[in-house]
């Protein structure tokens, strides 16, 4: 080439990369806003790193970063703003190494979306960043970039059966991690978070506790599954099928089965090959351990085997596997009270004028269709609520008074279909179900944010009213749309549970109170209740 | 969390540096006649691309610059020729004779870990100005060596003279008898932003060219202000070289600095991804002080205050709790300057040469500037009356009587 | 939470549809600058397990060079056991039997009983610059297990230099060409593992951690690929041979000597670990007395190489050649001077 044309080359190669080096340099800059700097004293003296995921400041780290100040559940929080804010600590998932902070002092922060940690790939770059070696005076993160290692990973825990601290199907990085990094987050290069940085391997004994390229960061959709029970403030502990497997030349074998455990519920027997858990494919006890170590208690897997040739599927809810905290972590009621509002909040009351007018709520036309078997009924009717919340379902003249707190009563349902739109247990239920969503403040003692589970295939928030001896309704919200996707109702005398299922939403991002409601009982009877248009003719 | 757009006035690649400097084979840069033409379609290429923030919503190399494996080797040109730009003013400088000191301070929290040894071979400096004035670490001189000599890039060499060393910046200073010699570009601090490609450079490991790592500019503004912090693989292979941009020019010096007391302390923390580099602006202040041939100490006031950080939305219940807003309350009786200057126990300082201290970092800011021998104006308020008093900073070694506070 | 029903099997369905896709690669079709790379390193790349001992650990890396089962790695006790195992990127686990040792490149040549395995070609290094992307692939701390893909971090070349290092307070046999990367390789278990370019091609063996004598630090490098291309030859030309001999115009790492007596030159060799190469007496009419070399000089370069301490002078001297003028760089007190040298035919 000729000294121009080398020249040219030269210009172009530059451009091409400053433009990368540019995007790269805005991302950052904005991620850089939502790495906190965590010191568990006022002194500053010890911490380590966080990253806000909420507008309302909620915020992730690692366990052993918040273990300093569990007792108090106060630490302090630097921004990149060069401020100090107080910061509370909320839910805690030491198996996973995983906590949940929220940062106070402003009324909204900003914060990092979440990203796919399935979707990541070896060899793609990544950042972390956070407070290695307190190096932060003011506050600014400490940004390091690499490359996505390996994925999959495994790093042993400690304690009692190793499962303290348990890094499972983990994200390993070759991004500069050192003490004081934990905690903070892994970033993609879009700015979303991939993962919590936490641990890494060091040279012991040659080398002291320095970065030698290789740091573990718990992936974030292990922390997305346990997101509603730390939201909750609560201690979450992580799921276990109570059986082992090893090695059997190919074939992973079930070698032992605890009695009245997970395992032996879902019919698992000695001697069976398993081929698939909860989805993935597994091979090895490594991939077994990778799936069932990122999993919360109770939560419903599915497990495919082979026996005798032939292929049996099966599913079944995993059991705790048991913490040993030295006190047990109380249950802070207030604030999971507020998390449970802020659940029903999301939801706006339809009409909001009369809401907030407190003339009291609007009447209802609304449609009651009932289906058993083939045959299906369908009548109109209206219904009103008062400012107290006592519903009246009214037909012809005839009418009908619930008031909240009366019992729900399950069994009348089967036992009379023929009571059609009279039916009592139906409008109850429906009442209690659509009362929090029209009124949020009647939240309080009786009620709970419980935690996690996968409804629907999604990963969502289960609050529970304990509304009678014997009684409750669970509420499952989508946790990352604040959807509600169904509704329980549970009676101790009779089995199984009753579902009521809004409808979805027409649109995405809005939550509008639902139209539509449709129950389902074991029996088979199903009731839609379908508000028509407001008395006053508008739909 | 929104992607906000980049305009070009952001970007480290400021247009009005603008024509692009190329150094051509004999190490001149030249304005070549296409520049003008070269630089309008850098310019619009940076400006169309920086303008898509959708584009930031990929992997980042995905996209933007047609196809992937281009920008890797893209990356690669531009990594060769900023160390073939950056190259004629390294240098290489040998040591002879000296001794290892002993009783070093052990490292801070080090508890029995082995104090790190300096070895035997070459190190790295860089020519900072053209009648031979070479800036270097301190590192590079612990064992007090006999005989200093200065290899330039074209093969010369030069015995050494060691002016003066800054101690808290970890610099030393060399003189060699030479004239026109090749210069770095400069980079100033403002510059700068986190997340941009930053390349250390050393001849450490005694190879004809120097060694390069390449990482990024990890934190602008570190070590109270001394320092830019990079990830880039810094360790007595380039202690004293440059750690430089996409185009060769100079960021800082690389130096050994880290949570210890001395650079053999810090020196430990080596290749772990968390390095510094004395920043450009920084030198160029040292650098006068230093040509005066004595060594530059860290300047203390001789107070000790109450370093707690004012938390946004607290909501103190007694006043004392929560630090003054206004600046920092000095929570004992001062000593050496600060005393003579008229200072007392629970005086709030406000500012320090006229800037505002309202943080601990803000106050270090100030002092890492200066050093001993150095005036500082002190504005602070007592009882409501805002007083000021000039005091001259000293170093650690006037303070003879062991405080038990130690003194900022 | 109770209750089985509808929706969990819904839920299972949904997952099991999506995911029943063999999760072992590692690429995504979203695409990454060096997928390609890292999948050709990922595959020519096994895991190894040996006897430890002491410091010694019992695991490392090696790359597989054939076809039918050749695998280099660094000379290590790890291999000297009973129980040496290779364990292929797919999982197959194999006994392996070591074929050559090379002592001074620390280098092991192991054979299993395997074929149709992808190989690593052995092409050169030498069109790397340094600023060149390096990814390095390899299994330390045995992060990766079983069929799991051994781990990989990217960096850059840093440059070449000679190797003058120590392992274990005790100088380092190889002192051979080296490549420098600021990927951090020296670490346990990755020895024997993989350093290739941006397109995936071989470039280096990861060596054994090694103290650079030179800046004290632990060295990040690897055995250039043209080094364990000879190694492999020379272990196929004499197959069982443990001591290659000097191989071309290598130069034998020789025990220090004397200078030769034609150069006259008698050095202040007062002992201790690295004097340098002061003059203490020049003999008349010799080559150095020629050129100008008197008492007290301080000898900097020969040749054009750098010499620091007696030992490298006489290395250098070893390479001159009679007859031919050299520059013979000089401090004399407070100023440097340029000499020419014409070294004499040895006297018989």
């Amino acid at each position: 080439m000729s000294a121009s044309a080398v020249a040219q080359d030269d210009d172009a190669a530059l451009a091409a990369v400053r433009a990368d080096e540019a995007r790269r340099v805005a991302v950052f800059d904005q991620a850089a806003q939502v790495v906190v700097c965590i010191f568990a004293d006022r002194e500053l003296s010890r911490g380590g790193s966080g990253v806000i995921i909420h507008q309302d400041g909620y915020g992730l780290t690692n366990f052993h970063v918040v273990a300093e100040f569990l007792e108090t559940r106060r630490g302090y929080g630097g921004l990149a703003d060069g401020r100090l804010y107080p910061l509370r600590l909320l839910g805690i998932d030491p198996g996973g190494d995983v906590a949940l902070f929220k940062l106070e002092g402003q009324d909204r922060f900003d914060f990092a979306p979440l990203g796919d940690s399935d979707q990541l790939h070896v060899g793609q770059w990544v950042a972390a960043m956070g407070n290695p070696f307190m190096v932060a005076e003011d506050f600014a993160p400490t940004i390091t970039l690499g490359v996505i290692s390996g994925l999959h990973r495994y790093q042993y825990g400690r304690g009692e059966e190793g499962s303290l601290l348990e890094y499972a199907d983990c994200i390993q990085v070759s991004t500069s991690i050192n003490p004081g990094n934990s905690g903070g987050p892994l970033f993609d290069l879009a700015g979303r978070v991939i993962g919590i940085n936490g641990r890494a391997s060091f040279d012991d004994g040659e080398r002291r506790r320095v970065n030698v390229g290789l740091g573990y960061a718990v992936s974030i959709n292990q922390i997305k599954r346990f997101l509603p029970a730390l939201r909750a403030g609560r201690l979450c502990e992580h799921g276990t099928l109570g059986a082992t497997v090893q090695l059997a030349g190919d074939e992973l074998i079930f070698n032992a089965i605890q009695g009245l455990s997970a395992a032996e519920r879902a019919g698992v027997q000695l001697g069976d090959e398993l081929l698939v858990l909860a989805g993935r494919r597994v091979r090895t006890p490594n991939d077994v351990n990778n799936i069932l170590a990122t999993l919360p208690a109770d939560w419903p897997v599915s497990i495919s085997l082979r026996r005798d040739g032939r292929e049996i599927t099966t599913a079944v809810r995993l059991d705790r596997l048991p913490l040993r905290m030295p006190q047990p972590y109380v249950l802070d009621l207030e604030h999971n009270h507020a998390e449970v509002r802020k659940l029903f909040e999301r939801y706006s009351s339809r009409p909001a004028a009369e809401a907030e007018t407190g003339v009291g709520r609007p009447a209802w036309r609304c449609r009651f269709t009932q289906t058993i078997g083939e045959q299906t009924d369908t009548v109109e009717l209206t219904v009103s609520w008062d400012a107290t919340g006592t519903m009246r379902v009214e037909r012809g003249g005839e009418g009908l008074t619930f008031e909240l707190g009366d019992a729900v009563l399950v069994a009348d349902v089967d036992a009379a279909p023929s009571a059609g739109w009279r039916n009592k247990t139906v409008w109850s239920e429906w009442q209690h179900i659509t009362a929090p969503l029209l009124s949020p403040d009647m939240v309080g003692l009786g009620w709970e944010l419980l935690g996690s589970d996968e409804v629907q295939g999604k990963i969502a928030s289960i609050v529970e009213w304990r509304v009678a001896d014997g009684q409750q309704i669970r509420w499952a919200f989508d946790y990352e749309t604040g959807r509600l996707l169904e509704a329980r109702v549970f009676d101790a005398r009779h089995p199984g549970a009753v579902v009521w299922l809004p409808d979805p939403q027409p649109a995405p991002g809005r939550l509008v109170f639902p139209d539509r409601w449709t129950r389902q009982t074991g029996s088979g009877v199903r009731t839609v209740i379908e508000m028509v248009s407001d008395v006053e003719g508008t739909p | 969390m929104k992607c906000a757009p980049v305009n070009s006035t952001e970007l480290p690649h400021k247009h009005s540096e603008v024509p692009l400097r190329r150094h051509g084979r004999h190490g001149r840069a030249t304005r070549c006649a296409s520049t003008p033409q070269s630089f309008r379609s850098t310019l619009a290429v940076i400006t169309a691309l920086a303008c898509i923030p959708s584009l930031a919503a990929q992997d980042g190399d995905a996209v933007g610059t047609g196809s992937q494996p281009l920008l890797r080797q893209h990356q690669q040109q531009v990594f060769r020729a900023a160390l073939r730009a950056v190259r004629p003013s390294i240098v290489r400088i040998d040591t002879i004779g000296g001794a290892q000191p002993v009783g070093r301070a052990s490292p801070a929290g080090g508890g029995g870990a082995p104090v790190f040894r300096q070895a035997d071979g070459p190190t790295t400096g860089l020519i900072w100005s053209a009648d031979g004035y070479i800036i270097t670490s301190s590192f590079n001189f612990i064992r007090d060596p006999s005989i200093i000599t200065v290899t330039l890039h074209d093969g010369r060499r030069f015995v050494a003279k060691l002016i003066a060393r800054d101690r808290p910046a970890r610099l030393a200073l060399l003189k060699i008898e030479a004239r026109g010699l090749p210069v770095p570009r400069l980079l100033a601090r403002e510059q700068l932003r986190p997340g941009q490609w930053a390349l250390a450079a050393g001849c450490g490991h005694g190879s004809d060219s120097p060694a390069v790592s390449v990482g990024i500019v990890s934190a602008v503004d570190r070590m109270s202000g001394l320092a830019v912090q990079t990830d880039a693989k810094v360790s007595p292979a380039n202690y004293g070289g440059p750690l430089f941009d996409l185009e060769g020019r100079v960021i800082g010096v690389c130096v050994p600095m880290g949570p210890g007391e001395d650079e053999i302390a810090d020196a430990q923390w080596y290749d772990s991804g968390i390095g510094f580099a004395v920043d450009t602006d920084l030198v160029r202040s040292r650098v006068q002080r230093l040509k005066h041939g004595r060594d530059l100490q860290r300047g203390l006031m001789g107070v000790s205050l109450d370093t707690r950080a004012p938390v946004v939305g607290l909501t103190p219940k007694d006043p004392v709790d929560q630090p003054p807003t206004d600046g920092m309350r000095i929570d004992a009786e001062p000593r050496g300057p600060a005393a003579d200057a008229g200072l007392r126990a629970g005086d709030v300082i406000t500012r320090l040469d006229g800037i505002p201290v309202t943080r601990l970092p803000d106050l270090r800011r100030v002092l890492a500037r200066k050093v001993a021998g150095d005036p500082l104006a002190v504005t602070y308020r007592r009882s409501q009356k805002v007083r000021t008093a000039t005091l001259t900073l000293v170093s650690a070694e006037a303070f003879r009587k062991p405080a038990a506070t130690q003194p900022k | 939470m109770s209750g089985k029903g509808p929706f969990l099997t819904l839920a299972f369905v949904a997952l099991c549809g999506a995911a029943l896709a063999v999760a072992s690669a590692d690429v995504s079709p979203a695409g990454g600058p060096f997928d390609a790379a890292i999948e050709k390193a990922q595959q020519r790349v096994v895991k190894l397990y040996g006897g430890s001992l002491g410091r010694e650990k019992g695991y490392g890396s090696g790359i597989v060079v054939s076809a039918d089962g050749k695998i280099v790695t660094a000379l290590s006790i790890l291999l000297e056991g009973r129980t040496l195992r290779v364990v292929l990127p797919d999982g197959r686990r194999f006994p392996a039997r070591i074929v050559a040792r090379d002592r001074h490149r620390q280098l092991a040549l192991l054979q299993i009983d395997a074929f149709g395995l992808p190989c690593f070609e052995l092409k050169g290094s030498v069109h790397l610059r340094p600023g060149d992307w390096l990814i390095a692939a390899a299994n330390p701390f045995k992060v990766a297990d079983g069929p799991e893909p051994v781990s990989v971090s990217l960096g850059v070349l840093s440059g070449r230099t000679r190797l003058a290092a120590r392992r274990h307070a005790q100088d380092f046999p190889y002192t051979g060409p080296v490549l420098l990367t600021d990927v951090i390789v020296a670490t346990a278990g990755s020895a024997g593992g993989a350093l290739v370019d941006a397109d995936g091609n071989l470039v280096g063996l990861i060596g054994k951690a090694v103290t650079s004598k030179q800046t004290n630090t632990w060295l990040n490098y690897a055995l250039p690929v043209e080094e364990v291309a000879a190694f492999l030859r020379e272990s196929s030309a004499e197959p069982g041979r443990e001591e290659p001999k000097t191989v071309g115009a290598k130069i034998i790492f020789a025990l220090p000597v004397a200078p030769r007596p034609n150069l006259g030159i008698r050095l202040f060799d007062v002992g201790g670990r690295q004097p340098p190469p002061y003059v203490e007496r020049v003999r008349p009419d010799s080559p150095a007395w020629h050129a100008g070399l008197r008492p007290n000089d301080l000898i900097l370069s020969i040749d054009g190489q750098q010499v620091v301490t007696c030992a490298d002078l006489r290395k250098a001297v070893n390479k001159l050649r009679p007859g031919r003028p050299v520059p013979l760089v000089i401090k004399r007190r407070e100023e440097v001077v340029t000499l020419e040298l014409t070294p004499e035919e040895p006297s018989p």
